[in-house]
C-alpha cells in the first residue's frame, strides 16, 4: 500500500519517533498538483488503497479536502493520526465523513500512555474529543519503545469510545544514525513476554493484537502462539516494504530506511515498479544478513516465509553500526538499478 | 453572417432576434432554466453563460438537464464543499470556466480529474502564472490517467498546424469574432467581451447580416498584420503561430508568454506523438 506523507510536521514529540529525520526538515505540505498526480499514478497502477501519514497528516491545511478528494476518486483511505487536532478541524472532518461506509475510511490512532510518555493534558483532551467523534472508525495503535510498556489504558479507551477491537502493535525500531528510543534485538524477548502479560485484558475486552513488521516468531512460545491464533485467527511475522511518498514526491521504503536509496516518484512508470524496486533492495540486504538472529540463516520458518527474520530496518541498523562500507556498497549497487 | 451572439438575458433584446444562435448571459444560477426557455422560443440556444462568484455556492438544479451551460466562476471553493455537487455537475452538459489565478488553476485540475469539464480563461488583461499554466496544459494533454477535457488546451491542440496558420483557439473562450459577436442590451454589437465592457461597438443587431459588419470582423481577424508592420516583438516571437499576438497589448517585451506558448507547442507535439503511438482502434 502507498503511504502518502501529507506533511512532515507534527505537534507531538514521541521519544521513539521514526519520522524525526523527516520532521527536522523545513515545513513541507503536499501540494494539490501532487495529490492529483499521486491519485492518477496509483489508479493507473490499479492501486486503490492509500494511507495518509505525516508527521501528523491532519495538520495539512487542506487535510479534509484532500481526504474527501481521494474518497471521491474511489480510494479506500486509512489515516494514521495522533488524533490531536483543533476543534474546528475535527468538527469539519467528522461532518464530512459521517455518511461514509466504514470500509471506505478508517483511522489508526497512535496512542501513547500518558503515565509513561510525556503528554500534555490538552493533548489527552483533544484525543478524547477525536475518539468521541470518530472512535468507531478508529483502530488503536501502540509503539513499543520500552520493555516495561503498559497498554492497560488502551483497553479502557477501546471500551469507552467503541473503537475497533484490534490493536496494532509496533516495535519502535532504531533509526540508523538517529537517537530515537527503540527496542534492541536483545530486548525483543522481554517485549513479547511483557505483551503476553496483558493476555487477560486482551481476552476480556476481545481486543485482538496485530503485529506490525519485525516480530520474530521464534521468541514466541507455542503456548503464546496458540493463544494468539485462538484470539486473532492468525499471527503474522512479516516484513513487507511500505512505500512512503514524501510531500516533495520522494519515495523510500519505510521510515527507518528513509535515507536508503531515496528516489523521486517520477523515476517510476508505475507504483508496481516502485514496490519491485524496494522489494529487491530488501532482498539485497537480506542476502547479506538473513535475519536479526544468528539462527535466521538456517531457519525453516524463514525458508517457508512464515517469519521474515525480523525487520529489515533492524538489519540495516546492524550494518550501519558494524559494516557501514558494505551498506554503502549495497546502496550504490541498488542505486544503479534503474526501476523497471 | 452565421455568427453566434453572446447576449444578456433581456426579453426585449431577444425579442428583436429570431433564428439566431444565442449564448445567453445570466448572473444568477436560478435564472438559467428560464433564460434557456426564453432563448429557445425563437432562436437556437448555443448555451447559457452564467457568471457567478463561487462554485461552492451553487445549487445544481435538475431543471438544467438538456441545457448547455458555461458556468463562469471566480473560484471553485474548498473541495469538501464541492464533493456533494459533483454527481449533479457531471450529469449535465456543463463546462466550468475559471480565471487563471493560482488557486483557480488548481481548482480546474481538481474538477477535471473528477470528471467535470473545465476551461481556464487566458485573459491578456490579467496577470498570468505562465508556469502553472504550462503545468496544467501538460496535465490536460499528457496525463497518465483519464480526466475531463481542459480547455482551451484541447481546442489549441485540435487547431494546431505546425507549418501553417492553425485555427483560432479563442473560440473556446467566446473570443473569436468570426464565431462569436457580443451584444449589449441596447442591441449594440462588439467584437469581444472586453470591447463590450469598454463600450467599443462596431454596429447594431439590425446590421448583423450587413457587409459592413462582416468587413469589421474580417479586419479584426487580419489585425495581426499590424504587429508585423510595426515590427512589434510579437512579429519575431517563435511562439507566434500559436498565440498570434494575443498577449501583446500594453507590453514592451514578452513577459513569459513566449516561453509558455513555445512550451505549449511542444506539449501538443508530444501529445500527438503519444496518440500516434497508441491510436484509437477504428472500425
Ligand atoms: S527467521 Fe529468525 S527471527 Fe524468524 S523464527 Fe527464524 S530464527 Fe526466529
Ligand atoms: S507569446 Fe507573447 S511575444 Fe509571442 S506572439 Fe504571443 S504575445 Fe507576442
Amino acid at each position: 500500500m502507498a503511504n502518502i506523507l501529507l506533511t512532515n510536521k507534527c505537534v507531538r514529540a514521541c521519544p521513539y519517533c521514526f519520522a524525526g529525520q523527516e520532521m527536522a526538515q523545513a515545513s513541507a505540505f503536499l501540494s494539490w498538483e501532487n495529490v492529483v498526480y499521486l491519485a492518477d499514478f496509483l489508479l493507473a497502477s490499479a492501486h486503490s488503497r492509500v494511507s495518509l501519514l505525516g508527521g501528523e497528516p491532519t495538520l495539512h491545511p487542506q487535510f479534509t479536502d484532500i481526504l474527501v478528494y481521494l474518497l471521491e476518486r474511489g480510494f479506500t483511505v486509512t489515516v494514521f493520526t495522533s488524533g490531536i487536532m483543533s476543534k474546528t478541524a475535527l468538527t469539519e472532518l467528522a461532518a464530512h465523513v459521517a455518511a461514509l461506509p466504514p470500509e471506505r475510511l478508517n483511522f489508526v490512532c497512535n496512542l501513547n500512555n500518558p503515565a509513561q510518555t510525556d503528554t500534555l493534558k490538552s493533548e489527552t483532551h483533544k484525543l478524547h474529543d477525536f475518539l468521541a467523534a470518530l472512535g468507531p472508525r478508529t483502530m488503536p495503535a501502540f509503539n513499543i519503545y520500552r520493555s516495561d510498556f503498559d497498554i492497560g489504558f488502551i483497553f479502557e479507551l477501546v471500551a469507552r469510545f467503541a473503537m475497533k477491537k484490534r490493536l496494532r502493535l509496533g516495535i519502535a525500531h532504531p533509526i540508523p544514525g538517529a537517537a530515537n528510543e527503540a527496542i534492541t534485538v536483545a530486548d525483543i524477548g522481554a517485549v513479547i513476554e511483557r505483551l503476553c502479560s496483558f493476555r487477560a485484558a486482551f481476552e476480556q475486552s476481545r481486543v485482538r493484537p496485530s503485529f506490525d513488521c519485525g516480530f520474530p516468531l521464534c521468541r514466541i512460545t507455542d503456548a503464546e502462539l496458540g493463544w494468539l491464533v485462538r484470539l486473532t485467527g492468525r499471527a503474522d511475522f512479516k516484513c513487507t516494504p511500505a512505500i512512503d511518498i514524501t510531500p516533495d514526491m520522494q519515495v523510500y521504503c519505510c521510515f527507518p530506511l528513509s535515507s536508503l536509496n531515496r528516489r523521486s516518484i517520477y523515476d517510476f512508470d508505475s507504483f508496481n515498479a516502485v514496490v519491485a524496486y524496494y522489494r529487491s533492495l530488501q532482498e539485497r540486504i537480506r542476502g547479506d544478513i538473513a535475519g536479526i538472529y544468528a539462527e535466521c540463516g538456517a531457519c525453516v520458518h524463514r525458508a517457508e516465509r512464515t517469519c521474515a527474520g525480523g525487520g529489515v530496518c533492524q538489519l540495516v541498523n546492524r550494518l550501519t553500526n558494524e559494516n557501514p562500507a558494505r551498506l554503502r556498497t549495497i546502496e550504490n549497487e541498488h542505486q544503479a538499478c534503474l526501476p523497471q | 453572417m452565421n455568427t453566434r451572439l453572446v447576449c444578456p438575458n433581456d426579453a426585449a433584446l431577444i425579442g428583436r432576434l429570431a433564428r439566431r444562435a444565442l449564448c445567453v448571459r445570466v448572473t444568477a444560477p436560478q435564472d438559467i432554466a428560464a433564460a434557456a426557455a426564453l432563448a429557445r422560443r425563437h432562436n437556437s440556444l448555443v448555451c447559457v453563460i452564467c457568471e457567478t462568484a463561487s462554485l461552492e455556492d451553487i445549487e445544481v438544479s435538475g431543471d438544467w438537464q438538456g441545457i448547455p451551460i458555461a458556468l463562469a466562476v471566480a473560484r471553485t471553493g474548498p473541495f469538501r464543499r464541492l464533493a456533494a455537487k459533483l454527481k449533479g455537475l457531471r450529469a449535465l452538459n456543463l463546462r466550468v470556466y475559471l480565471p487563471c489565478t493560482t488557486d483557480a488553476l488548481v481548482g480546474a485540475r481538481l474538477l477535471a480529474s473528477v470528471g467535470v469539464p473545465v476551461c481556464v480563461t487566458l485573459d491578456p488583461a490579467a496577470a498570468m502564472d505562465w508556469e502553472a499554466l504550462a503545468d496544467l496544459m501538460t496535465y490536460a494533454l499528457l496525463n497518465i490517467a483519464r480526466h475531463a477535457p481542459i480547455e482551451p488546451f484541447q481546442t489549441m491542440a485540435d487547431g494546431w498546424r505546425p507549418a501553417e496558420r492553425g485555427e483560432d483557439w479563442g473560440r473556446a473562450l467566446f473570443d473569436d469574432p468570426e464565431r462569436y459577436l457580443h451584444v449589449a442590451a441596447s442591441g449594440a454589437v462588439a467584437l469581444s467581451a472586453r470591447e463590450l465592457a469598454a463600450g467599443e461597438f462596431v454596429g447594431d443587431v439590425c446590421e448583423l447580416d450587413s457587409p459592413r459588419l462582416k468587413q469589421r470582423v474580417d479586419e479584426r481577424k487580419e489585425r495581426w498584420r499590424e504587429l508585423f508592420l510595426e515590427n512589434h516583438f510579437c512579429a519575431r516571437c517563435p511562439s507566434w503561430r500559436l498565440c498570434r499576438g494575443r498577449f501583446s497589448a500594453g507590453k514592451t517585451e514578452p513577459d513569459g508568454c513566449a516561453e509558455f506558448f513555445g512550451e505549449a507547442a511542444e506539449i501538443i507535439e508530444r501529445a500527438r506523438a503519444k496518440s500516434a503511438r497508441s491510436p484509437t482502434w477504428q472500425a
